[in-house]
């Protein structure tokens, strides 16, 4: 039966977001989104079915199917008004890849990254300024705020049960009591739906990091070595919220992980939220 | 509830039907870009339709060496328009402000974001980019609003050149694993900082991802261009330490007016920077865009490299405006130097109205000077042009036509959008170059012009004005006077005239009107209007004065106390975006934060004048540790504090 539902609620968003006009809200997924200058005392306003008013809008399709309201603006009205979606529609991105937005996140460096992954309904930040997973939580996030002239930042929507905050946190074996190291991001790709990062480590030990949910109990990072490096050390937080294990290696007391090979060729880390209940 | 969903499909696809004949029944007519303006016009504006999933802030235009469209948007998408001119697919997402765009070949390409410069490629061949690589990345970002990653034109080594913009010193400054220690002191009394390297810079990037620091002292340097003859060009944005927005030929090693950038020139790294200092080392714009007679906000320059496709123009420059403006500048060298002539190419109604109308006020900014609002009403208007406002960044298409992306945000009422402006073959009536003679000005027009009236001295009106440089967000024109022309000579062909004066002072903006004058059939010419920055004299003199002060005394003006319109004006262009234009303010979650005048409890009923006063004059510590609201003491006079202080209590204050 829900299956039915979300098919028919799909075909519907998709016939009108493809004819009439722009999707403009989705209220099931939470609050409907009005940047502030938006507000126009000389237009009219509307008042969604949970609760909130919308403001500048003159055309409205709505529908109320017991679960999901849609709210949708016709492009003349959009186009002649200030009112904007983050990203329109997000319903023709595709649900299940990974989806990768740089803005700006909180607890991070600038431009850091927003990632999700929506088929398992988790998401993280990447700081490719401090060169790591900053955070991870089950949820979604709004990039709504960041829109506005003088912006906002990016809406987490959900509790991180994984964080880090340590700068440059993999590094040479002989760099591990710096604060900080010399640490490159060089950019990512995404084969095949799966997400990627590239950097370089003291401008010569190429990386490549991959991320992958494990369902929707935590993320899987696959390192992968390009250069002819022996041994590399990866800082490893203390975590209540979540269990840290690593392939290919071992945690040492003093909070790192060592990685050896001749040459290093890769490992992993694993990160899992912990049960609520044993 | 199965039922009840068979039956919401059902109506789904009928609204469908419907919908797919109604969408038909006019795809041919509006959707293809019927012509909007009279046929007898020599440029038509068409709309280009866009995706409909495309949010349509249009943040860079380009097209690909075989000719397919590219548009990149502010929420960080690139689209591609195929060659049959109607379909698209995204090619990238995600990015971050995305103001520059260089295609390399049809999959892959550089895009300027605000963190980096990235190259982007389709590796799989399935039209959307897989790879995001970084190119270079090494320069300082805070996540502030105002700092922003313009590009992205190649030079003839392969150089890619951009530029950063300043950040506000009211935004938002992120501390957290900054890429370079955060550095917030000013430079001298600037409202826009340079808080990490290269703000306020010109940079080079070469292919291997070294950077070349190019030139300094920009804004908001929002337009990047590089001339077919290899020279790179930057528009600088009106505000502190700029007197109006201009075009400026960007010499390696250069600086060219905001102190700000200084700090990271290592020539000048123990020196006391002063007023006296800035003068010395600062080099003059190209071509000053006088403020409010050419716009507010000026975008990207291009090149009408169409030999002739676009018009009787070939090889001179269009700049969109953020109003609804799109200018004409021709360039000369002088000694070596550029500068030149603007000339407004579409405008649309002009005046305060106007600018209210389409603008908003706020980002229009305020018209500099005591005798702003007169400058708004400069350009002669010619209303009903369908062009848009926000032509932000423009690009010339292979058949010719110039392609407009627009963009306005939340700056003004939504412009958002695509139009291009195609030639008919007709062509216009207009001053094709206004260039420079050792006893005035020669001007070259599209067409043999009425002999009659070429040759008569009164058919022409000449002024000349200099904007100041000092602090002050925008300057006021000044030492204005007329220009007497003493003699004219039409050339026999009848295209060409010169206008003899009766001085010529380098270091001034010569404006020139053009009254009722037609050419051989009677067309009056379309655009009367022309500024050319006279920054050298042919035998080579240039201004020798201080360029912070005026050399005349300007007239006092009688004043019999606060003034309501620039109150307006000046609440429309720093007060609007947190107090709102109804004054009702309100909270965010980044801590900024503003009182509703409105209501019951409104300050304005509490606080005395004077205290309001020494609010918003301030003090710059205390702006900077206790006050969300930037102190106005550096920007504004007593007198403007005055006047925003007498139009919030006349406007907003409860009875």
């Amino acid at each position: 039966m829900s299956l039915f539902r979300s098919i028919c609620n799909y075909l519907f968003v998709v016939i009108i977001t493809t004819t009439l006009g722009y999707l403009i809200a989705d209220s099931s997924n939470g609050k409907v989104n009005i940047d502030r200058e938006d507000l126009n005392a000389s237009t009219k306003k509307i008042e969604l079915i949970n609760g909130e008013e919308l403001t500048d809008i003159e055309r409205v399709y709505s529908a109320n199917n017991s679960k999901n309201n849609y709210v949708f603006l016709s492009r003349e009205v959009f186009n002649g008004s200030n009112f904007r979606p983050f990203f329109n529609p997000s319903y023709l991105d595709s649900v299940k890849d990974v989806q990768i937005y740089r803005t700006i996140m909180p607890d991070a460096g600038p431009s850091a990254f927003a990632i999700r992954f929506p088929d398992v309904g988790l998401a993280l930040c990447y700081d490719s300024v401090r060169g790591g997973v900053n955070y991870v939580w089950h949820g979604d996030f709004d990039l709504s705020p960041t829109v506005a002239k003088v912006h906002d930042i990016v809406e987490i929507k959900g509790e991180p049960f994984y964080r880090e905050t340590d700068w440059h946190p993999l590094r040479l074996m002989e760099d591990v009591e710096e604060t900080k190291t010399d640490y490159r991001f060089r950019g990512y790709t995404v084969h095949d739906g799966i997400l990627e990062f590239h950097y370089n480590i003291n401008g010569s030990v190429e990386v490549r990091e991959r991320i992958t949910p494990i369902e929707d109990r935590g993320i899987r990072r696959d390192f992968e070595v390009q250069s002819t490096v022996e041994s590399l050390a990866l800082r490893i937080e203390p975590q209540e919220q979540s269990t840290v294990e690593v392939e290919g290696g071992v945690i040492l007391d003093n909070g790192w992980a060592v990685f050896r090979g001749e040459p290093l060729q890769g490992f992993a880390v694993t990160i899992m939220r912990k049960q609520e209940k044993e | 509830m199965r039922m009840r969903n068979i039956i919401l499909l059902l109506a789904g696809a009928v609204i469908l039907i419907v919908v797919l004949f109604w969408a038909l029944s006019f795809l041919s007519t509006d959707q293809t870009g019927e012509p909007m303006v009279e046929e007898d016009l020599s440029y038509r504006i068409e709309e280009v339709p866009l995706p409909q999933q495309m949010i349509p802030e249009i943040s860079a235009v380009t097209f690909t060496p075989a000719g397919r469209l590219v548009v990149a948007n502010r929420r960080g998408e690139i689209w591609i328009r195929e060659l049959d001119g109607e379909s698209w697919r995204r090619f990238a997402y995600g990015l971050h402000i995305p103001l520059g765009l260089k295609a390399k070949n049809e999959d892959a390409m550089y895009v300027s974001q605000k963190p980096e410069i990235t190259y982007l490629e389709d590796s799989t061949g399935d039209g959307i980019a897989d790879m995001y690589k970084t190119v270079v990345d090494e320069w300082g970002i805070s996540d502030n609003w105002h700092e922003n990653t313009y590009g992205l034109p190649q030079d003839e080594d392969g150089n890619f050149v951009f530029a950063l913009g300043l950040a506000d010193q009211a935004g938002l400054m992120r501390e957290e694993y900054p890429r370079f220690p955060l550095d917030r002191d000013r430079v001298l009394d600037e409202s826009k900082l340079s808080v990490s390297p290269w703000q306020g810079w010109v940079l080079k990037a070469a292919p291997s991802g070294d950077l070349i620091p190019w030139g300094s002292g920009f804004r908001q340097p929002f337009g990047v261009a590089v001339s077919p003859d290899d020279d790179i060009f930057i528009t600088n944005q009106q505000g502190d330490w700029v007197g109006s927005s201009s075009l400026i030929h960007v010499k390696e090693g250069q600086f060219y007016g905001h102190p700000a950038s200084l700090k990271w020139d290592e020539r000048y790294a123990d020196e006391t920077i002063s007023v006296e200092l800035l003068e010395e080392i600062r080099t003059p714009e190209s071509v000053v865009l006088p403020h409010g007679s050419m716009g507010g906000s000026p975008g990207k320059p291009v090149w009408d490299t169409t030999e002739g496709a676009f018009g009787p123009f070939a090889n001179q420059v269009f700049i969109g405006d953020f109003t609804k403006l799109i200018m004409r500048v021709d360039l000369e060298k002088i000694n070596g130097e550029y500068q030149g002539a603007v000339f407004p190419f579409i405008r649309d109604v002009t005046g305060v109205e106007a600018v209210e109308e389409y603008s908003g006020g706020d980002n229009l900014t305020r018209p500099a000077g005591e005798e702003g609002r007169i400058h708004l009403e400069d350009v002669p208007p010619r209303p009903g042009t369908p062009l848009r406002q926000g032509n932000m960044k423009m690009a010339f298409a292979p058949d010719g036509s110039l392609y407009i992306g627009q963009t306005t945000r939340d700056w003004a009422k939504a412009g958002d959008g695509m139009q291009r402006i195609v030639w008919s073959g007709r062509t216009p009536t207009e001053i094709r170059t206004m260039r420079l003679t050792e006893r005035g000005f020669e001007l070259n027009f599209t067409t043999r012009m009425d002999s009659e009236l070429a040759d008569q001295p009164d058919t022409y009106r000449m002024s000349r004005f200099r904007y100041l440089y000092n602090s002050g967000y925008g300057s006021p024109r000044v030492d204005q006077a007329n220009v007497q022309i003493v003699e004219t000579n039409l050339s026999e062909n009848g295209e060409r005239v010169e206008l003899i004066v009766d001085e010529l002072i380098p270091g001034f903006i010569y404006r020139l009107e053009v009254d009722e004058l037609s050419d051989v059939d009677g067309r009056l010419v379309e655009n009367p209007l022309a500024y050319y920055t006279l920054n050298r004299t042919l035998d080579g003199e240039q201004f020798e004065g201080r360029l912070s002060e005026r050399i005349f005394e300007e007239p006092e003006v009688e004043r019999d106390g606060p003034d309501f319109n620039r109150g307006r004006q000046i609440y429309s262009t720093y007060c609007v975006s947190c107090h709102m234009r109804d004054g009702s303010g309100g909270d965010d979650d980044t801590g900024f934060s503003a009182p509703d005048f409105t209501d019951d409890e409104s300050l304005l009923r509490t606080k005395t004048d004077n205290k309001l006063f020494d609010y918003i004059a301030g003090e710059k510590e205390e702006t900077l540790i206790d006050r969300t609201m930037p102190s106005f003491g550096n920007t504004l006079n007593d007198q403007e504090i005055k006047d925003v202080l007498h139009f919030i209590n006349t406007r907003f204050k409860p009875e």
